[in-house]
């Protein structure tokens, strides 16, 4: 099966993540060789320590690979400066935290328009208020856009963080254990959003112990001990 | 008991835990303590300890007032006539003490020293109740006018000079060619009352030799002449119980005043004149004009301890922080409140008495170095030690801010949340101080440093300014040289070659010497004399000075109009040759030139004016030089020169450069000459000026290192708060990261968060000192003008400087790292 190089949209070659303390050499990832498509929706699962966070704060670009390459949309971005990271996060990445990680002194708006104000384009007033309602509406949440974050429920909460992962149009969302915080029917509700994103097109990354949540994903990859275990079929064909 | 033990043993072990929290808060806490127990106690002893004299709020110092008819005073002098005359007729005191100070050679001595000696009516020992260790005092029932010529030594002189002789008593000593037999020894513990200035040390006086009153070196004429007041002379009393301050200077007024204008009643100068008696406790008389700078380092001191406080709170808050878990578990395991607030009250204890003994140490050493630098400043000063007063204003201030501590520490806690933070998994339950709380100790550090900051600018960059202001003349590499005689000349001496040349040939033979002249140096040697105009008979008191015909040329002091003086007009004989008096010559500068003629006119004018000076004779002014300024002085003073004597044994030497003399080569070269004089002092002239300049440069000390602490305690005060603030929003900082923020959106966000907190206590401290211009307008108003506006933009560039990097620095942690560790932070 060819793949065209603009269906792409994430790819790791050989990454490793070594940590170094003074005593011991950790080897958190070795050789990690990952594919994801646009339009994908991947879940990372794997036992506690197994380097998941680890492998998302790199697809994450909030830490950098000890050794191998890695691309986003065709771009090479193993080697960036802090703020080259800081820019093609805003503009290519949505993340999505287990807590949250809503600012408690700014409003909903503001918590969903942040990512604008520090796009490279500098949007304007009417631009951002358009796309904050834009997100606010995907993810149903169009009636509590002046409230504080801890007025709302944690399900409520992660449905905002949602809409601003969303907000500046990223190539990839990163979940991280998204229904971590939440009861079960809140999580559900979560996890439906994110599922009707990826069928409008979103492509999805997310890691998550809980295997229910891991089978709602289009591709499950296993991670045991810093090494990818289960190569999904489509991989394996090419 | 035994929980009281416990509780401070569990606080001493966290202590060590956290060895830079501790070594933080004892470091500031024990220099400011030190700083604040020591200026605390020479506030005390100079404000408030009585004097160390029986019945001290009865001794009073008696001063002679002179006005002339035109009602301005000159400074509170005595004549010696009605000085006497005052001890004889008074009856409102109960003793009379009267001193006069002198400063003369010991000749009977093999080292030929210098001595401060002082001569004392017999009642001066009883009134300061003198303790001796050998001997006795002066006798109080012979006569004030007794001929009998003994001696008290000081401890310290006895010490140094007689090697603490037990047989002195009974010795004689020789000043001068008076010998006076050694009747005792004040003991080590006396403490002199600092009733004068030695111009020229500019210490307070402390005697070392006492002499007996009636040999005092008033001339014969002095002691008879009412219209001439002397310095030297001091009047102390103890009032009668029965009289009042006011009772006796209405007394003492009438008669001195009546006897005075029969005394000077053929004299034309005074009439018109007054004299009135001015009677003060003896206490503010010696502290008047001390009071205000001990007053203003008072105000810098609280403020370094406001500032110290609000640091101190500061570490104790993130300590708080720190301790959350162990309170927390404490908590779980039943710990009341009242239990957690013992524990902080036991670790702040430990902290503020650990401080109180090094602040102790720091004290003692404040107390050395205010006595080594600080006597002119601050009177008294002898007297500042550890004493019951530090030590308990120490275990006051210490305990007060123990329990102000553990109160914050306590206020800190949220109790509710703690039982959270165990349930919880730890997120977002910590101990919070409110932004509110953050917000008022930036705004309170960075009003109380402005306002101090600025205060201590200002004056440092004032007394900066009349240290270097030049003083129009040059002092470098000059020697003032001073003889004085050891006994009476011989026929043979008076008849022989004039020594006073001689000796300037000698000087001038030396290898290392450029250039002689008869004069006194330019720093000293002014005497406040009456000249009266010949054709106006005005009246005027310039200080006067007696010099020969290098002196100007000397230490290029600028001719104005006119002639120097030439070396015809030097004096040959002591007093005005015959047929010369009424045409001697004389200088004055342009500031008393200007006095003398009218508005607008040349002070060319003023050439050819005559002037009358008591008995010396009639002087024609030839020149005009421009003013000096004496340095520290705020003013030029009116100044009149005239010739010297081919007697003068004052000398100013100006050295070749990088040359140096020795008091060993001047005796040498004059011991060659004659042995009739005997060096009496010998000073650097650069030493003089520096000395003049003494309180000047103690200010600029002070306010310097006031500044320079402040500066340092707001830098920490501010990081501390800053740098909290930022590990409090540590994991905001990470997802704004997370969401795309640059570095410089992230310090922008901070920075503009601080902003207004800053930028309220910069209006807070303008608000304080337009508060204190209007308060102590009077007192402020040769400092304030402006010319402070760039200086205080200055301070306020200096605390925005370190406000900014107060929010950077601490921010460096997060934004120069990937965004993983601000967020992982938060776990």
């Amino acid at each position: 099966m060819n793949q065209s190089i603009k269906d792409i949209a994430i790819k790791m070659t050989n990454v490793s993540k070594v940590f170094q303390t003074e005593a011991l050499e950790t080897h958190a990832l070795t050789d990690i060789n990952l594919t994801i498509n646009k339009g994908d929706y991947v879940s990372i699962s794997g036992p506690s320590g197994c380097g998941k966070s680890t492998l998302l704060s790199l697809l994450g670009l909030l830490d950098m690979p000890t050794s191998g390459q890695y691309f986003i949309e065709g771009e090479d971005v193993s080697r960036l400066s802090l703020d080259q990271a800081s820019e093609t996060r805003n503009s290519k990445i949505g993340f999505i935290f287990q807590s949250f990680n809503l600012i408690d002194e700014l409003s909903v708006f503001d918590n969903v328009a942040l990512p604008l104000r520090y796009h490279r384009d500098k949007p304007d007033a009417e631009t951002i208020k358009k796309r904050v309602n834009e997100c606010l509406a995907q993810v149903s949440m169009t009636h509590r856009t002046s409230h504080k974050p801890n007025q709302l429920s944690g399900g409520q909460q992660q449905r905002i963080a949602i809409a601003r992962a969303l907000v500046t149009n990223p190539a990839i969302l990163l979940v991280d254990e998204p229904t971590g915080n939440l009861d079960s029917k809140s999580g559900d509700q979560v996890m439906d959003v994110l599922a009707k994103l990826n069928e409008n097109g979103t492509t999805i990354c997310m890691v998550t112990h809980d295997p229910r949540y891991a089978d709602m994903a289009k591709i499950q990859l296993k991670l045991l001990d810093g090494a990818i275990l289960t190569v999904p079929s489509l991989q394996i064909a090419n | 008991m035994n929980s009281f033990f416990y509780s401070i043993k569990q606080a001493y072990l966290s202590l060590t835990q956290t060895p830079s929290f501790a070594f933080s808060v004892i470091t500031t806490m024990s220099i400011t303590l030190g700083a604040l127990l020591c200026i605390l106690t020479l506030a005390y002893v100079m404000l408030f300890k009585p004097l160390p004299y029986p019945d001290s709020d009865h001794l009073v110092k008696v001063e002679h007032m002179l006005t002339n008819k035109d009602g301005s005073s000159s400074e509170p002098l005595f004549s010696y006539p009605s000085l006497m005359y005052l001890v004889e007729n008074q009856t409102a005191f109960t003793d009379v003490a009267l001193s006069s100070y002198d400063k003369q050679v010991l000749t009977s001595h093999s080292s030929q020293p210098t001595m401060l000696t002082t001569y004392v009516t017999p009642s001066w020992f009883k009134v300061f109740k003198v303790p001796m260790i050998l001997g006795r005092d002066f006798l109080t029932d012979v006569n004030i006018k007794s001929d009998i010529s003994e001696a008290v030594l000081s401890f310290e002189t006895w010490q140094e000079a007689f090697n603490s002789d037990m047989n002195i008593v009974g010795k004689t000593v020789r000043f001068r060619d008076v010998s006076f037999k050694v009747i005792g020894v004040s003991a080590q513990s006396f403490i002199e009352p600092q009733l004068r200035f030695y111009e020229d040390d500019n210490v307070g006086f402390k005697s070392q030799v006492w002499l007996t009153w009636n040999f005092n070196r008033m001339s014969a004429r002095a002691r008879k002449d009412w219209g001439s007041i002397n310095e030297n002379l001091i009047v102390v009393a103890k009032l009668d119980k029965n009289s009042s301050k006011e009772q006796a200077e209405q007394q003492l007024t009438t008669s001195v005043n009546n006897k005075w204008q029969e005394g000077v009643a053929s004299d034309a100068f005074f009439d018109g004149w007054r004299v009135d008696i001015r009677v003060t406790q003896l206490q503010s008389a010696i502290l008047s004009t001390h009071q205000q700078s001990v007053l203003l380092l008072l105000a810098g001191v609280f403020g370094l301890v406001l500032i110290a406080c609000s640091n101190i709170a500061n570490l104790f808050i993130a300590r708080m922080a720190q301790l959350q878990k162990s309170l927390a578990i404490s908590a779980a395991v039943g710990a009341k409140k009242a239990q957690l607030f013992k524990l902080l009250l036991a670790e702040s204890s430990l902290l503020m008495f650990a401080s109180l003994v090094i602040a102790l140490a720091f004290a003692s050493v404040g107390f050395a170095v205010l006595q080594q630098n600080m006597a002119q400043v601050f009177l008294r000063v002898d007297e500042v030690a550890l004493s019951t007063f530090t030590l308990s204003s120490a275990l006051f201030f210490a305990s007060m801010f123990a329990l102000f501590f553990a109160l914050l520490g306590n206020q800190m806690i949220n109790y509710r949340a703690i039982s959270q933070h165990l349930h919880g998994s730890g997120k977002g339950v910590e101990v919070q101080v409110s932004k509110k709380v953050r917000y008022s100790l930036i705004v309170s550090q960075v009003a109380i440093a402005s306002v101090l900051v600025f205060g201590n600018l200002s004056l440092f960059s004032q007394a900066l300014n009349v240290i270097n202001k030049p003083i129009g003349i040059n002092t470098e590499n000059f020697v003032d040289i001073d003889f004085s005689t050891v006994r009476r000349p011989t026929q043979e001496e008076r008849d022989g070659p004039v020594l006073g040349t001689a000796i300037k040939n000698s000087l001038l033979a030396l290898p290392q010497v450029e250039a002689v002249s008869n004069s006194q140096s330019p720093l000293s040697g002014f005497y406040d004399m009456a000249l009266t105009n010949v054709v106006t008979n005005e009246h005027m008191i310039p200080g006067v000075k007696w010099i020969d015909e290098q002196y100007f040329q000397l230490i290029d002091q600028p001719l104005l109009a006119g002639d120097y003086f030439t070396i015809h007009d030097i004096r040959e004989g002591f007093t005005a040759p015959e047929g010369k008096v009424d045409n001697m010559v004389m200088i004055i500068n342009d500031v008393l030139a200007k006095k003398l003629v009218s508005q607008g006119a040349s002070l060319d004018d003023a050439l050819g004016m005559k002037f009358k000076m008591d008995e010396s004779g009639v002087f024609t002014v030839i020149g005009i030089v421009k003013g000096m300024q004496m340095p520290g002085a705020s003013t030029i003073p009116v100044r009149a020169y005239v010739p010297s004597s081919v007697h003068s044994i004052s000398m100013t030497v100006k050295l070749k450069p990088h040359q140096t003399l020795s008091r060993e080569q001047v005796v040498t070269a004059v011991s060659e000459v004659t042995s009739l004089f005997a060096l009496f002092s010998m000073k650097d002239v650069a030493e003089i000026h520096q000395q003049l300049l003494f309180s000047e440069r103690a200010t600029a000390i002070t306010t310097g290192t006031l500044a320079l602490l402040t500066i340092l305690l707001a830098a920490l005060g501010l990081f501390g708060i800053l740098s909290y603030s930022t590990q409090m929003r540590r994991f905001e900082i990470g997802t704004r990261l997370a969401l795309g923020a640059k570095r410089r959106d992230i310090v922008k966000l901070i920075v503009l968060d601080n902003l207004i907190a800053v930028v309220l206590g910069i209006i807070i401290s303008i608000v304080i000192l337009i508060g204190l211009m209007i308060g102590f307008n009077e007192q402020l108003q040769n400092i304030v003008n402006v010319s402070l506006l760039p200086l205080f933009l200055l301070t306020l560039l200096l605390i925005s400087c370190i406000a900014f990097n107060a929010c950077y620095l601490p921010l460096r942690a997060y934004i120069n790292k990937p965004a993983l560790y601000s967020l992982r932070g938060s776990e």
